[in-house]
């Protein structure tokens, strides 16, 4: 039985008829219209879940069951183009509809409602017949056009294949003959023909009319017809009337209302639109606009409070669709942005009842448009918002936002992947500086988007950019395993940059640098030198925890030898540059060091203020301190007050290591009173936006002038300044270190070596301490011997620059009778104390 | 603003402010020494002035000129007194010369030269937006779908308030500056061109190409990569010899083809570069790329003795064709292969000036260059209009008037109405300004390459931008990643990277809008659907 009364609604539809059910079985098969509201919503959950593309199901714009047919009057009008694809359409329109009621679809079942609509199987035979006259009384009923059909199912479509027709009401005219007339170029002709052969009043004619020109491809020709029509008065008669549908008993009568004017309105709006088109195709984009907007004002009268969600026409629909998609993308052709801005807004707030890809679409175009169009856009007006809603507050946030909602939509099934949403995003996070946020939306893409590789890097990128270097690497290393793809130069470059940033991750650097630079021979030689430079830098990294003397200065060759060849390859690039004055400068190859330094800064303008801390850190480990000097107070003439810190403080220890101990102070002054200029000045707020800024704390102002005061022996001072800083910094092991100097100097040995114990299990790798700490065991007498040795060679191994710990390793040595050992120590540290800068080199970076 | 009748509160306001633009109109004449009839005389002369090339081609060439921009410049001046008009329409005009002033000033601020000019301008750039922002930074608060929002509504709505939004910060709070401190440099002109931007909308062509040319320099030279397609906007003209004879300026020595010309202020200067660049591509494709290679073996030969030290390698890979090239004509010279002519049409900085840069070394040290000198000598004597050639000798000699007579040679071809001379001229800009810079590569920081980027976002994917912009744009965009790479920056890797993409898919424009009954796949799909319901 299911499966016959399957079948008859197939035929039903196919042959175009099922909206004659009501007529085929006329008003003793009235249902009530709980029925029909049920089973309308039933069809509506349905679609919802089935629903191709398409705004509404189509089966609703057809009259309600519960509406008598009237006797079909001449005088109706109703008209389509008998095109193969608009029969086709309504042919599967009809079934999309049915479908809901067939009893295959098992999530139905519970909700189907018996209907009384479907014929007995047996009348499927008579009803064809009928077809004729439900066509005419269909457009009597509602205005709606339908086209003529021969036959059944299969002929109907070949037979519209062949020709075209406009028909009304059985009436139909070949299109060929109004075109004939229409080529001759006497519209009016062709429209009295129109109206006289299909009973259409001017404005409809003269809309099919255009609409067949368009078709033809005769823009033109369609504009002048389309000309014709006035729209304002079409509006005033498609206006609802001012009854509303209030409550469900008056439901159907409004209904009817509806679509009486929704299928004339169709037609016109139509018209107009495709008027707008042709306006467009001609290049009068303004013009085009500001018909297309009438098309939207006209809908928005005629609908006054929004499209309803179930009652509209489909035809109609797509109708507004397009001119709502169409609008901004006018008014950006015509150079109006705040107009097309305004119309974007209008597509996305009012209620148009548009599908989810159309949707998309204008999102998509909108979020670029703000994102590119550097046009600011005003806040969206407060009228359409909630309470607690997000409301953006420039581009760049609406943007974000509809990129966002465009992705979420897209995970929710709802539209298609468009790989162009989440590189506007990246741009957009990217210009905000958040990228850990885009690495979260990277982690969120479904599988299968992204190549994994590619989705690791982009993911590292992110994260580097973003300063989780560790997450960066760890997600490089799974992608530069040998299973997925060694050879991705660019996932090679960063983790060697990554690397180079790191002692102890300079090995692997290496490792990763020579890989890239393999590679980079093969497709992208460009990309050698970025290879090379991180090749230098990861050695210079790793020479400095190289475990012997030989190894360390082969690395250290290798290093200048990379950046050598750099240097010679780019020439322009001054980061090379300041790698090689650097590298240099650890090596204590101060002449060098200088010269590189130099051009570093001839290079950039003095523009980076580290070129300048390097060139006066390199001069004074040439013990050249007024010129240190000279070059502090070049980059303070070029800094800003906010930024001096880090030069004040350099400039301080150069006073200190000229001894000019007064101006050391002053500069300390100065410099502390910038600090706290600084904390008071700075809300909270932007205190997190200063935090990646290289500033002097408070802390360490205080630390380097209890230095200064316990080389002076003012112990009082000292002591308060000490006071400051551990207020500041409570366990720190520099604080805990300058005091382990005070009691030495106050010749409590004990407690001095307890302090300096302290201070190393604060600090477990804290040099200085080492260094005291041996220091103080070699005068214990020979016992103690031994150990102090074996603090100074870890010192060593530490910083093996360190010139104090050379000394008394010296010391030690000459204690215990090893002269040319000791000879060589305090060779050392002579040589040391002459290439000593005031403050580490790798301070820079 | 129009010039429509006005109500009398309002009309007085306007003809002040026509006044005020008046006046500017006034000293600029005096400065400029002519201007259009269409700005003289119009009835709404700020925005005469917006949108007139003329002028702002006049304007950008005395911009660029040797020597320019420093404190006695009286067109910086002009700028920076019209700026302070606080005439909205005045202040556009002033605006659309921030690709130039900040190209010209961040190329040269390296050399330390005196640039009080320039400083003026992008400090009364950078204290006006201060104003404006009233030292707050600028924000964005990041969406959080979790709270509703007028364009989608939450799941569930939060139990109370918004969830927290994230805050980025785009544009952090400025400082007023009273000086430009070199380390402070960058900001500032970042921040003149973060105002730029805010009004791109109301800028004209000339003004955003002049702004991707410059990003151009200062990304630095592409070695390595090609140089290929990047430049198709001057294309045809660049090969094109000059059409009519012309005046020659008063220094005026010889003529030559536009590019060459062009390429000779650029070559002549930026050698370094070049041969940089060169000495890549002759590497790696010596055929190939031989044209441009001897090009700059030559320019670096001439130029300078330190610079040429990245040279030889194409002295090697060009000089066997020198010989044979023995073209009247520069542009033939080049051609020597027919790549050649894609190249200096594409390339127009690059090639065109490696060409000059031989034609120079020809000049100058009279080596074997027989080519490059037997054209100079037809040009010569052919008295083409080829005024640029003469900037080019003299700008060499002297180091200075070259723009001027650049501006002569420009004019006259406007006179000529050739519809070439568009074309002409942007190919000299391209190359005069290439042609001012020592070493393009400027330092990029964050600061600045953000709104940098930015603004050739806009350029490439705003709307209704004409193809010759986008082109440009995405040749710009090619190099802005390619430099972000080498500075192996991961944020400006994924902004640049994302653009590229981006440039790559083409526009989303809307598509052509089928008429409803134009869908095959409806009756398709229904057809379908009937066999397999039935």
């Amino acid at each position: 039985m299911s499966d016959s009364i399957h079948e008859i609604g197939g035929i039903l539809m196919r042959v175009g008829l099922v909206d004659v059910r009501t007529t085929a079985y006329g008003p003793g098969h009235r249902v009530t219209s709980t029925n029909t509201f049920l089973s309308l919503s039933t069809r509506v959950n349905n679609w919802r879940k089935h629903g191709p593309g398409r705004a509404w199901p189509p089966w609703i714009s057809h009259s309600p069951p519960s509406f008598p047919s009237p006797p079909p009057t001449p005088s109706s009008q109703s008209y389509h183009e008998t095109t193969p694809r608009d029969c086709s359409r309504s042919r599967r329109d009809r079934r999309s509809g049915d479908l809901s009621s067939t009893p295959r679809s098992p999530d139905r079942v519970p909700l189907r409602v018996p209907s009384p609509l479907r014929p007995p199987s047996n009348a499927r035979r008579q009803l064809l017949p009928w077809r004729g006259l439900a066509a005419r009384s269909r457009g009597a009923n509602m205005g709606i056009g339908e086209f003529e059909a021969e036959g059944d199912g299969g002929e109907e479509d070949e037979m519209s294949v062949k020709e075209r027709e406009v028909s009304v009401n059985g009436l139909s005219m070949k299109t060929s003959e109004v075109e004939a007339k229409l080529d001759d170029g006497n519209i009016q002709e062709a429209e009295s023909s129109l109206r006289e052969g299909l009973s259409l009043n001017y404005e409809e004619a003269r809309a099919l009319l255009g609409r067949l020109e368009y078709q033809r491809g005769n823009i033109e020709a369609a504009l002048r017809v389309f000309d014709g029509i006035d729209l304002q008065a079409a509006i005033q008669r498609l206006q609802p009337s001012p009854e509303k549908p209030l409550s469900r008993r008056s439901r159907s009568h409004s209904v009817s209302i509806h679509s009486v004017s929704q299928h004339a309105a169709s037609l016109v709006l139509e018209a107009i639109y495709l008027k707008s088109m042709s306006l467009q195709k001609l290049g009068k984009a303004t013009e085009a606009a500001q018909e297309c907007r009438s098309v939207l004002d006209a809908v928005e009268k005629i609908f006054q409070h929004g499209i309803p969600d179930v009652l509209v026409e489909q035809k109609l629909q797509e109708t507004v669709s397009k001119a709502v998609e169409l609008l901004p993308e006018l008014w950006k052709q015509a150079g109006r942005y705040q107009e097309a801005l305004a119309s974007y807004r209008r597509a996305l707030l009012s209620q148009w009842n548009l599908d989810d890809e159309c949707c998309a679409r204008i999102q998509k175009r909108f979020a670029v448009f703000l994102l590119y169009g550097g046009v600011e856009a005003s806040p969206p007006s407060l009228a359409s918002q909630i309470d607690g809603s997000f409301v953006p507050k420039n581009n760049l946030e609406e943007a974000i936002l509809l990129l966002i909602i465009l992705l979420r939509k897209w995970y929710l099934g709802k539209t298609q992947w468009d790989p162009s949403v989440i590189e506007h995003l990246s741009f957009a996070l990217s210009m905000c500086g958040q990228t850990s946020v885009l690495a979260r939306h990277f982690e969120e893409l479904i599988p299968g988007t992204y190549a994994r590789c590619d989705r690791w890097y982009s993911l590292a990128l992110c994260y580097s950019a973003a300063d989780q270097n560790h997450s960066a690497l760890n997600l490089l290393k799974k992608l530069l395993k040998k299973d997925e793809s060694p050879d991705y130069i660019m996932a090679l470059l960063l983790a060697a940059k990554i690397c180079s940033d790191d002692c102890l991750f300079s090995a692997e650097g290496v490792e990763y640098a020579r890989r890239a630079i393999a590679n980079a021979q093969v497709a992208y030689e460009h990309l050698k030198c970025v290879g090379l430079r991180f090749l230098g830098n990861c050695l210079g990294k790793l020479a400095k925890i190289a475990s012997s003397d030989h190894e360390r200065s082969s690395l250290q060759s290798e290093a200048l030898r990379s950046l050598d060849e750099v240097v010679s390859l780019e020439r322009h690039n001054p980061e090379i540059l300041f790698d090689l004055a650097l590298e240099y400068a650890e090596q204590r190859n101060t002449n060098a060091a200088l010269r590189y330094a130099k051009e570093f800064i001839d290079a950039t303008g003095g523009s980076i203020s580290k070129g300048w801390k390097l060139l006066a850190l390199v001069l004074s480990a040439q013990q050249r301190y007024s010129d240190a000097e000279i070059v502090i107070d070049a980059a303070l003439d070029e800094t800003v007050k906010w930024e001096q810190g880090p030069l004040l403080r350099i400039k301080a220890k150069l006073k200190v290591a000229q001894s000019l101990h007064m101006d050391a102070v002053e500069a300390y002054r100065l410099l502390l009173a910038l600090v706290q200029a600084q904390r008071k000045s700075f809300g909270s707020f932007k205190n997190i936006i200063e935090v990646e800024d290289e500033n002097v704390s408070e802390f360490e102002v205080w630390r380097g002038l209890a230095n200064l005061y316990s080389g002076l022996s003012h112990w009082r001072d000292a002591e308060i300044c000490l006071e400051k800083s551990r207020t500041l910094k409570p366990y720190s092991a520099s604080t805990l270190h300058i005091e382990g100097r005070m009691l030495e100097a106050h010749g409590q040995m004990q407690q001095a070596l307890a302090t300096y114990g302290n201070a190393l299990s604060v600090e477990l790798d804290h040099v200085p301490s080492k260094v005291s700490i041996g220091a103080l065991l070699s005068k214990r007498g020979s016992k103690s011997l031994p150990v102090a040795r074996s603090f100074l060679s870890d010192a060593l191994r530490l910083e093996p620059m360190n010139r104090l710990a050379w000394y008394y390793l010296g010391v030690i040595h000459r204690d215990e009778g090893r002269m040319v050992d000791a000879a060589d120590c305090f060779q050392a540290a002579s040589l040391l104390d002459e290439s000593d800068p005031i403050e580490s080199f790798s301070s820079l970076l | 603003m129009s010039a429509d009748p006005v109500a009398p509160a309002e009309s007085s306001a306007f003809w002040q402010s026509v006044q005020r633009a008046q006046a500017a109109v006034q000293s600029l004449y005096l400065i400029l020494g002519s201007l259009p009839d269409a700005v003289a005389s119009s009835e709404n002369p700020a925005a005469a002035l917006l949108n007139d090339e003329a002028v702002a081609r006049e304007v950008s060439i005395r911009l660029r000129r040797h020597g320019s921009g420093a404190g006695d410049d009286n067109l910086c001046r002009w700028l920076y007194d019209t700026f302070q008009s606080n005439d909205p329409d005045l202040q556009l005009v002033v605006l659309t010369f921030t690709p130039t002033i900040a190209g010209v000033y961040l190329l040269r601020a390296i050399s330390r030269e005196p640039l009080a000019g320039f400083e003026a301008v992008l400090l009364a750039l950078y204290a006006y937006e201060t104003v404006i922002r009233g030292g707050d930074p600028e924000t964005v608060n990041l969406p959080n779908l979790a709270n509703p929002s007028v364009y989608h509504e939450a799941k569930a709505p939060p139990k109370k308030g918004a969830v927290e939004l994230d805050i980025a910060v785009v544009s952090p709070a400025l400082e007023p500056y009273g000086t430009v401190r070199s380390t402070k440099r960058a900001r500032i002109v970042g921040v003149a061109l973060e105002l730029y931007y805010s009004k791109i909308s109301s800028m004209p062509l000339s003004s955003k190409l002049a702004f991707c040319e410059f990003c151009m320099v200062w990304a630095g030279q592409d070695i390595g990569t090609k140089a290929e397609g990047e430049r198709s906007v001057s294309g045809p003209a660049g090969i094109a010899p000059a059409p009519a004879a012309e005046h020659v300026e008063e220094e005026a020595v010889a003529a030559a083809v536009e590019a060459a010309a062009a390429g000779e202020n650029g070559g002549k200067e930026e050698v370094g570069e070049n041969a940089a660049a060169a000495e890549n591509g002759g590497k790696e494709e010596d055929e190939e790329k031989a044209a441009s290679a001897e090009a700059d073996e030559n320019g670096g030969k001439e130029e300078v003795g330190e610079k040429a030290a990245s040279a030889e390698a194409d002295e090697n890979g060009g000089k066997e064709e020198v010989g044979e090239k023995a073209v009247a004509e520069n542009g033939g010279k080049e051609e020597g292969e027919e790549k050649a002519a894609a190249d200096e049409t594409g390339g127009k900085e690059e090639v065109g000036e490696k060409a000059a840069a031989a034609e120079n070394s020809g000049k100058e040290e009279g080596e074997e260059k027989a080519a490059s000198a037997a054209d100079e000598n037809s040009g010569k004597e052919e008295g083409e209009e080829k005024a640029a050639a003469a900037d080019e000798n003299d700008g060499k000699e002297e180091g200075g008037e070259k723009t001027a007579a650049v501006g002569a040679d420009e004019n006259g071809g406007k006179d000529e109405g050739e519809a070439k001379a568009a074309a002409t001229a942007a190919d000299k800009n391209g190359g005069k300004e290439a042609g001012e810079v020592k070493a393009g590569r400027i330092p990029l920081p964050w600061e600045l390459f953000q709104p940098i980027v930015r603004i050739v976002g806009h350029c490439l994917l705003g709307p209704a931008n004409p193809e010759e912009l986008k082109t440009t744009a995405y040749a710009v965009v090619e190099r802005l990643h390619w430099r972000a790479t080498h500075d192996m920056n991961p944020q400006e890797i994924l902004a640049t990277r994302s653009l590229l993409r981006l440039g790559k898919m083409g526009d989303d424009t809307i598509a052509e809008p089928q008429i409803s009954t134009n869908s095959d796949d409806y009756s398709e799909e229904a057809l379908k659907m009937n066999a397999r319901l039935t």
